[in-house]
C-alpha cells in the first residue's frame, strides 16, 4: 500500500529514533532517571506486542505479563543452572513463547471464541502462571523470585542500564521500522483493516482471516517474550509481582488505550504518558494509587479513542 | 501422599464448600444478570463485597454501633455504588454496542475496582469483619457439623430461591429475562431498558453485599479480598454458563466443593492453578456452561 503522505511519516520515525537515541545525553548522570526511561521502553515494547493482537486483530490477550514473564523466567532459570548462553536462552525463550501465542490464537480462533471469552481465557492462563511461580518454590524461588548476576548483553564498560536502555530501544526502533513497511507497503496493513472492519467480510474478499490472525499472534507474543526474557535480565530479579497482571498488564492496556489503538505511534505517546503520570503521582504518597484510579477513569472516559486518533482528527490526518 | 486423615474431614469439607460455593453464586448471579442485560462484565462486583463489609467493620467497631444497623448502612452504601457504577461511570460504555462496550466496561469496572481497592486498603487496613454467631456442633451419627456452616449454607439458598422466584414469577423478573434474552423485542412491548437496569446493578450490588456477611459468619472478610471474590465469580459465571441463574446455583456449588476439597489435599496456589486450567477446558469444550444457553 503506498500512499501519499508515506514520506511524511518516515521523518516522523526519524524523529522519534532521534529523540529515542538522544534522551540519555540529558539524564546520563542520574541513574534514577535512566532506568524510568529503559523500563519505559520495556512497556513499549509490551505494548507494541499488545497493540498487534488487541489492537489490528481484536484478539484479547490479557496474557501480556504472563508471556513477558514465561520469557523471564525461562531465560533466567536456564543461565541460572548454566545450561545455555545468555543470546541461546533468549532464542529459546523467544520460540516457545510465540509458539503458546500461536497455539492459543489457533485455538481462540478455531473455536471462534468471543472476544470476552479470549480475554477469560488468557486472563487465566495469566493466574495460573502467577499461582504456578508461587507454588513451585523449587524451581523459581517462590514469592521473592531469584536473581541472576550482572548480565551484559552489550559493551561491558557501560553501567547497565545505559546497555540496556539501548538495547531496548534499538528492539523498538528495528520493530517500529518492520511494522512500518509491513502496514504501508505491503497488502498486511489493507487486511488488518478489512478485518478490524468486519471480519466476515474480509474472509468474503479473499483475506485469510485465521493466517493473518494466527501468524500475528505468533509474532506479537514472540515479541512479548523476547522482550520479557530482556527485561528480567535489566532487573535482575525475576519474581512474581514483576510480571503479575496488575504490574504488567494493567499499564499496557492503559498504554495501548490512550496512545491509539490500531497504530503505530500510539504505544509511544501511550507509555511517556503514562510514565510521567507514574513519576508525578508518585510523590502523593498512599493518595497515589486512588488518584492513578481516578485518572484512569477519567482519561478513559474521554480519551478513548486513544490521543494519535485525536490529533488525527484535529490537526494531522497522515499521522500513523 | 497420606490422605488416610482427610476422610473423617469429609463431611466438614464438603459442608465448607457448598458454604462457599453457594456465596460464590450469590456473587455471580449479579455478575451474570449485569453481563445478561447491560452487556457489561462488571470487575468491580468482588470489591463491592468489601465496600460493605468493610463499612459494616468501620462502624461497628469504630463508631460502636449496633451490628444491625452497620449491616442495613454497608448495604446502602453497596447500592449506592452500584447505581453510581450504573448511572455515571458507565455513561461512555453504554454509548458502544456490543465488544466495543464490553470491553470499554471491562476497563472502566476495573479502573474503579482498582480506585476503590486502593481507597480502602490504605483508609481502613484493619477493617476485617466477622460476624460471630454462638459455635453449636451438630452430630448426625459419625458425622460432626458445624452450626455456622449449615446458617450460611441455608440463607444463602434461601436468598437464591428467592432470586429464582423473583425472575420467574414477578412482572419486574418476567421483564428483566425478557430483556436479556431479546433487547429488542423487549423495548417493543414497552420495557424500560434503563430502569431495568439499574434495578439490576442494584440487585447485583445487594446480593454481593449479602454474599460478603454471610461469608463473614464462617471466615473473616478482609479489605483486601475484592479481587479474589472477583475472579471466583467470574469462574463460576462461566462454569455455569453466562445468563443462567440455574447453572450459576450448581456451578457455584460445584466449584466451591472441588475448590476446597483441593485446598486441603493440594494447597492452595495449586488447587487454584487446578480450578483455572478446569474452566479453561471447559471454554474450549462447552462454552456456553454446563447448563447455558447458546449466546
Amino acid at each position: 500500500m503506498i500512499e501519499k503522505f508515506n514520506n511524511r511519516r518516515i521523518y516522523v520515525i526519524a524523529a522519534v529514533a532521534i529523540l529515542l537515541l538522544s534522551l540519555p545525553i540529558f539524564y546520563i548522570d542520574t541513574p534514577y532517571i535512566m532506568f524510568i526511561l529503559a523500563q519505559m521502553n520495556f512497556y513499549t515494547l509490551f505494548a507494541f506486542g499488545f497493540n498487534y493482537l488487541f489492537g489490528f486483530t481484536r484478539q484479547l490477550f490479557l496474557a501480556v505479563g504472563a508471556f513477558a514473564g514465561m520469557g523471564a523466567y525461562i531465560t533466567g532459570i536456564i543461565l541460572r543452572e548454566g545450561i545455555m548462553g545468555p543470546v541461546e536462552a533468549i532464542i529459546l525463550a523467544t520460540l516457545l513463547v510465540g509458539s503458546l501465542g500461536y497455539i492459543v490464537s489457533t485455538i481462540s480462533v478455531k473455536r471462534k471464541l468471543a472476544v470476552i471469552f479470549t480475554g477469560v481465557f488468557t486472563l487465566a492462563i495469566t493466574l495460573v502462571f502467577t499461582n504456578l511461580t508461587m507454588a513451585l518454590v523449587d524451581i523459581t524461588g517462590g514469592e521473592s523470585g531469584f536473581r541472576i548476576s550482572n548480565i551484559n548483553l552489550m559493551a561491558d564498560w557501560l553501567p547497565n542500564y545505559v546497555s540496556y536502555y539501548y538495547l531496548s530501544s534499538a528492539v523498538l526502533l528495528f520493530t517500529t521500522i518492520i511494522s512500518y513497511h509491513l502496514l504501508y507497503n505491503t497488502k498486511l496493513g489493507y487486511a488488518y483493516k478489512c478485518i478490524l472492519d468486519d471480519e466476515l467480510s474480509a474472509e468474503l474478499i479473499g483475506i485469510d482471516v485465521q493466517k493473518v490472525k494466527t501468524l500475528t499472534a505468533l509474532f506479537a507474543s514472540a515479541l512479548i517474550g523476547f522482550s520479557g526474557s530482556i527485561y528480567g535480565l535489566f532487573s535482575q530479579l525475576i519474581a512474581p509481582s514483576y510480571f503479575a497482571f496488575a504490574s504488567v498488564d494493567l499499564p499496557v492496556q492503559l498504554i495501548v488505550i490512550l496512545g491509539g489503538k490500531a497504530t503505530l505511534l500510539g504505544p509511544y505517546i501511550g507509555s511517556a504518558v503514562i510514565t510521567v503520570l507514574n513519576e508525578l503521582l508518585r510523590l502523593l504518597g498512599p493518595l497515589t494509587l486512588l488518584i492513578y484510579g481516578i485518572t484512569l477513569l477519567f482519561l478513559l472516559a474521554f480519551f478513548r479513542n486513544g490521543i494519535v486518533e485525536f490529533l488525527k482528527r484535529k490537526f494531522e490526518t497522515w499521522l500513523f | 501422599m497420606d490422605l488416610s486423615y482427610i476422610v473423617p474431614a469429609l463431611p466438614s469439607i464438603i459442608l465448607d464448600g457448598i458454604a462457599l460455593g453457594l456465596i460464590l453464586s450469590l456473587i455471580s448471579s449479579g455478575l451474570t444478570m449485569i453481563y445478561g442485560l447491560g452487556n457489561v462484565l462488571n470487575l468491580a462486583h468482588g470489591e463491592l463485597l468489601v465496600l460493605s463489609t468493610v463499612t459494616t467493620a468501620v462502624l461497628s467497631q469504630l463508631i460502636g454501633l449496633p451490628v444491625i444497623l452497620s449491616l442495613f448502612l454497608g448495604v446502602t452504601v453497596t447500592l449506592l455504588a452500584s447505581a453510581f457504577l450504573d448511572k455515571i461511570l458507565l455513561i461512555p460504555a453504554y454509548r458502544l454496542e456490543g465488544d466495543d462496550r464490553t470491553i470499554l466496561g471491562i476497563y472502566m469496572t476495573l479502573a474503579f475496582a482498582y480506585a476503590l481497592h486502593s481507597a480502602l486498603i490504605t483508609t481502613f487496613p484493619n477493617a476485617y469483619l466477622t460476624i460471630n454467631v454462638p459455635i453449636r456442633v451438630i452430630e448426625i451419627g459419625w458425622v460432626t457439623l458445624r452450626m455456622s456452616q449449615l446458617i450460611t449454607s441455608l440463607v444463602s439458598l434461601a436468598i437464591l430461591v428467592g432470586l429464582y422466584l423473583f425472575l420467574k414469577k414477578t412482572w419486574h423478573g418476567m421483564a428483566i429475562r425478557s430483556l436479556t434474552q431479546n433487547e429488542i423485542g423487549a423495548m417493543l412491548v414497552g420495557i424500560h431498558i434503563r430502569r431495568y437496569r439499574l434495578m439490576v446493578f442494584m440487585i447485583g450490588g445487594l446480593l454481593v453485599s449479602l454474599a460478603g456477611f454471610i461469608r463473614s459468619i464462617v471466615a473473616t472478610v478482609g479489605p483486601e479480598s475484592g479481587i479474589e471474590f472477583t475472579i471466583l465469580g467470574l469462574l463460576v459465571c462461566i462454569t455455569g454458563g453466562i445468563r443462567s441463574i440455574s447453572g450459576t446455583l450448581v456451578a457455584g456449588i460445584i466449584i466451591g466443593v472441588i475448590y476446597t476439597f483441593l485446598i486441603a489435599i493440594i494447597g492452595s496456589y495449586l488447587a487454584y492453578v487446578l480450578i483455572l486450567v478446569f474452566v479453561m477446558i471447559l471454554i474450549l469444550v462447552r462454552p456456553y456452561g454446563i447448563l447455558g444457553e447458546r449466546w
